[in-house]
């Protein structure tokens, strides 16, 4: 009975949390006025080239704290 | 390494060292946030033995006391001060990994420490570009009086304090895999271990981008390189002479990249001694541990990717921006998980109201406070309004410095006897818990009113703005601004009790005895295992189950160390 | 796994019947431990798994490898600052947008250089499997030959004259580079070729401190353990910076 509870507690938990970054997600490309003409004077070329960085340097990061906390677990 | 070690490279001299660096960086730190205050009250007033204060020198002692607090203070003493002085204990390790290069990084921070107050001496003073040093404005000493040898020797401090973060963290990382004692599996960790391991992991990972950063910003400077810098850019009406079509965003990228994940640096050592210390003095098991483990490496993990909600209003794509609103958000799930662990396992409990017991519930308020305005600064459209207002200040000084603070002064009075052997007094440590909640709300909350109303921060003057709307705006603000005032003194002046207690505490001979808040933790295990000694033989501490097993009728307790027998709570 | 000489793995013993009393009833279970100058450090009274040269070399490794993240992510944010730089241009007077980025021609010794460092790290990892080669590790552990030590400081002199020679190549590249007039302030792509090289040739030379290191060690050090440590973790860190050297030489060379 408890453990049932808490699978439905915890799919609850799950529906919840992905319907607010589903509401997130329909404000797609907000930002100030500003931001977007810097964004427009820019060719698509430079914002693949910020993107390919953002994931690099992003990618990088969290894959070596995976790394880091996934090396440790070998440890006993 | 040897069976002796030296006493300098002992990790509890290590510790203090650390903590008497950043309590040296609190002093000024602290005098300069007045001083900024001062003079945003009162324009007019002049500093005694040096004059006005010119909008300049505002800047400057934003930039230092930013510096300051973040680097020096927040950085090192959680992590760095009380990971050297309790971690080893709590693991049932005798040292750390590598006490030479843990003393060698000790020594590198105080030398980053020098460097970086030397600023306040040499010709034009010290950098005026913010903690964040923005560039161009960072990148050319035509900005301003500091921006010269001031940023440089700037550069030079936070170079060594990012060299040396990282060889600490490297020993953190290696003595909590390796040196935990026998019986310490990872279950069984306390959290303030977990809290410190993924602060080192991200230590690891972010402070070496800073440095790249660093050393392309030194370039951009010095090299006539252009990484940050765009063509044809006009500073004080000079043409900066440079080759390339570099980008300040980029600067702002590498630097968030370090800049988020350090905010978490600072907190996330807290996170876990307010777990811990809550479960202590409700004498109740920490609610839902392993969700508090997977929260803390969550927590972690998020705050890599989180880092372009610094940039909303800087030019980033907005698209980019969306993502990066999203990450943020995410973290606000980890960090209300934590929040319910902290409540629920208080929660109809009966807990002792103990010094360190009110600094962790302390802690818990202010994470709250300042967490709530979290997502919403997590919002780009909100946040294009708040960005350059007092709203974020009051938002990090409350999540951040306060809640931090918090933290440090709940590991002060909880692990004193540990480290000296008496109980800190209670009446004057709740005094000082009193003075200081009440200062901290009286100044950082108005604040979120100010900054809702549009009172711009990093400005050096806000009277005198002319008879426009934007001068009257502020105007309005201004009986609040001398109330932030008021209590910014209120909260420098309720630190005396706490300094007064140091001195009365340290100068008597009424010894605490051994384990005096029933703690479960191994460092508290025997008070014979004598922590100052510097010979490395195995500790004979065996771990038998994980912490803070207090009976559900609250009576009894079973320590990590003991093997079968309860112990029995003392009443009350 | 290498090995690695530790003491046979006994069981710990229960305080309570530790002694023998004399009466002949318990045979004699002390091993020789703690032997090779491990003076007074009897790996007996540790919990099994954390006796000896075996767990330091691995603590030492696993600092090293968190080091080498460190290192990783330095590089990385270089890199992905020159994926933006090289893409990134300006308008100029007439709206006309214009990349200053010219490609830093990538001088041919190079190769020769990044061939040379393969060498090396070839010749390091001869000097770390000596260094584990159990009969002789055997030999110079009792003390009958300093034989892996000496061939280790061998391979490891090798290593050092090769990385000493890339690194003279290093120079000898930017020599040839200054002969064509291309500086480090000449182009946003030089900008990134000297950082890149020269932040490279810093990190090498971290490594061949730590060769020296480690060759001085081979020789004053009289504790096999620490040599094997010493041996170990400086040509693992060789082997990173090699690596990490072909990753940097295939993006300048063909990344640009």
């Amino acid at each position: 009975m408890k453990g049932r509870l808490r699978t439905n507690l915890l799919r609850w938990v799950w529906l919840v949390s992905l319907l607010l970054l589903g509401i997130a997600a329909q404000s797609f490309g907000q930002g100030c006025s500003q931001c977007l003409d810097n964004t427009r004077a820019t060719p698509p070329a430079v914002q693949a080239a910020y993107r390919k960085a953002i994931y690099l340097l992003g990618g990088t990061g969290a894959a070596l704290f995976i790394a880091g906390t996934l090396f440790i677990r070998r440890e006993r | 390494m040897t069976a002796q070690h030296s006493r300098w490279t002992h990790h509890r001299t290590v510790g203090f060292g650390y903590v008497a660096i950043s309590l040296a960086a609190a002093c000024v730190g602290t005098v300069l946030s007045l001083l900024m205050r001062l003079h945003l009250t009162w324009p007019a007033w002049s500093l005694p033995l040096h004059g006005l204060i010119l909008p300049e020198e505002y800047l400057a002692l934003v930039t230092m006391h930013g510096t300051l607090m973040l680097f020096f203070v927040l950085t090192v003493a959680p992590q760095s001060g009380f990971g050297n002085l309790i971690l080893p204990a709590q693991i049932g390790a005798r040292r750390m990994a590598f006490p030479r290069l843990n003393a060698a990084s000790m020594g590198l921070t105080g030398l980053a420490l020098l460097v970086l107050l030397a600023a306040f001496f040499v010709p034009g003073g010290s950098p005026i570009s913010g903690w964040t040093a923005y560039p161009p404005l960072s990148a050319t000493a035509l900005a301003g009086p500091g921006q010269g040898e001031g940023m440089d020797v700037w550069l030079a401090a936070i170079a060594l304090f990012s060299l040396a973060s990282t060889l600490g963290a490297i020993n953190t990382l290696t003595t909590i895999v390796k040196l935990r004692g026998e019986g310490m599996s990872w279950q069984r960790l306390p959290l303030t271990v977990w809290g410190w391991f993924t602060a080192a992991l991200l230590s690891v990972l972010v402070f070496s981008v800073l440095l790249a950063a660093l050393a392309m910003l030194f370039c951009d400077r010095h090299l006539q390189s252009g990484f940050f810098l765009p063509t044809g850019d006009l500073v004080n009406g000079v043409l900066l002479q440079h080759h390339g079509d570099g980008s300040p965003l980029l600067w702002l990228h590498l630097f968030w990249f370090f800049g988020h994940p350090e905010v978490y640096i600072a907190i996330l050592p807290g996170m876990g001694l307010t777990s811990m210390v809550l479960a202590n003095f409700a004498h109740r098991r920490v609610f839902a541990y392993r969700l508090m483990i997977a929260t803390t490496l969550l927590i972690g993990f998020l705050g890599i990717l989180v880092w372009g909600h610094h940039m909303f209003v800087a030019g980033l794509n907005p698209f980019a921006g969306s993502a990066f609103a999203l990450s943020s958000m995410a973290i606000a799930l980890p960090s209300s998980a934590k929040v319910l662990s902290w409540l629920a396992t208080i929660w109809r409990s009966r807990p002792r109201l103990t010094t360190p017991m009110l600094f962790a519930l302390g802690f818990v308020s202010l994470f709250i406070t300042g967490g709530l305005t979290g997502p919403i600064l997590a919002q780009p459209i909100l946040d294009e309004y708040l960005h350059n207002t007092f709203f974020v200040v009051a938002h990090f000084h409350l999540i951040m410095a306060m809640a931090g603070i918090f933290g440090l002064f709940c590991a002060t009075y909880y692990w004193f006897p540990l480290l000296f052997g008496r109980l800190l007094s209670e009446p004057l440590g709740k005094l000082h818990f009193a003075g200081t909640l009440i200062g901290a709300y009286g100044t950082f909350l108005p604040m979120h009113l100010t900054g809702l109303a549009g009172e711009p921060r990093q400005y050096a003057q806000l009277t005198g703005g002319g008879s426009g709307p934007a001068g009257q705006l502020l105007q309005t603000t201004l009986p609040l601004q001398h109330g932030i005032t008021y209590a910014a003194f209120f909260l420098a002046c309720a630190q005396l009790p706490f300094l007064l207690n140091l001195v009365l505490t340290l100068r008597s001979h009424l010894l605490a005895t051994p384990n005096p808040w029933s703690a479960t933790t191994m460092e508290w295990a025997s008070q014979d295992f004598d922590e100052a000694s510097t010979e490395d033989k195995p500790t004979g501490l065996v771990t038998y189950r994980g912490p803070c097993h207090y009976s559900e009728d609250g009576v009894s307790f079973l320590p990590q160390w003991e093997s079968g027998a309860t112990s029995t709570l003392p009443p009350e | 796994m290498s090995p690695i000489l530790t003491p046979p793995e006994i069981d710990r013993r229960h305080r309570a019947h530790e002694s023998d009393n004399g009466s002949g009833r318990r045979p004699p279970t002390d091993k020789l431990t703690g032997g090779n100058g491990e003076g007074g450090d009897n790996w007996n009274d540790r919990p099994q798994g954390r006796r000896g040269p075996r767990e330091r070399l691995s603590q030492v490794r696993m600092g090293l490898f968190f080091g080498l993240f460190a290192v990783l992510m330095f590089f990385i944010a270089i890199v992905s600052a020159f994926f933006v730089t090289r893409a990134s241009g300006h308008f100029d007077a007439y709206s006309h947008y214009v990349n200053e980025w010219l490609p830093t021609t990538i001088p041919s010794i190079l190769w020769l250089n990044t061939a040379v460092l393969l060498l090396s790290s070839a010749s390091a990892e001869m000097a770390r499997r000596s260094m584990f080669r159990e009969v002789d590790v055997m030999d110079e552990w009792i003390g009958l030959s300093r034989r892996t030590s000496q061939r280790a400081a061998a391979w490891l002199s090798v290593t050092l004259g090769l990385g000493g020679l890339f690194l003279v190549g290093q120079w000898i590249a930017w020599d040839q580079l200054a002969a064509q007039h291309v500086f480090f302030r000449s182009n946003p792509s030089s900008h990134f070729f000297f950082l890149i090289t020269i932040a490279h040739a810093i990190h090498l030379f971290i490594g061949v401190s730590a060769l020296i290191a480690a060759l001085i060690g081979l020789r004053r050090s009289h504790k096999l353990a620490s040599r094997q440590i010493l041996v170990d973790a400086t040509v693992w860190y060789w082997h990173a910076m090699g690596l990490l050297w072909i990753f940097l030489f295939v993006l300048l060379e063909y990344g640009q």
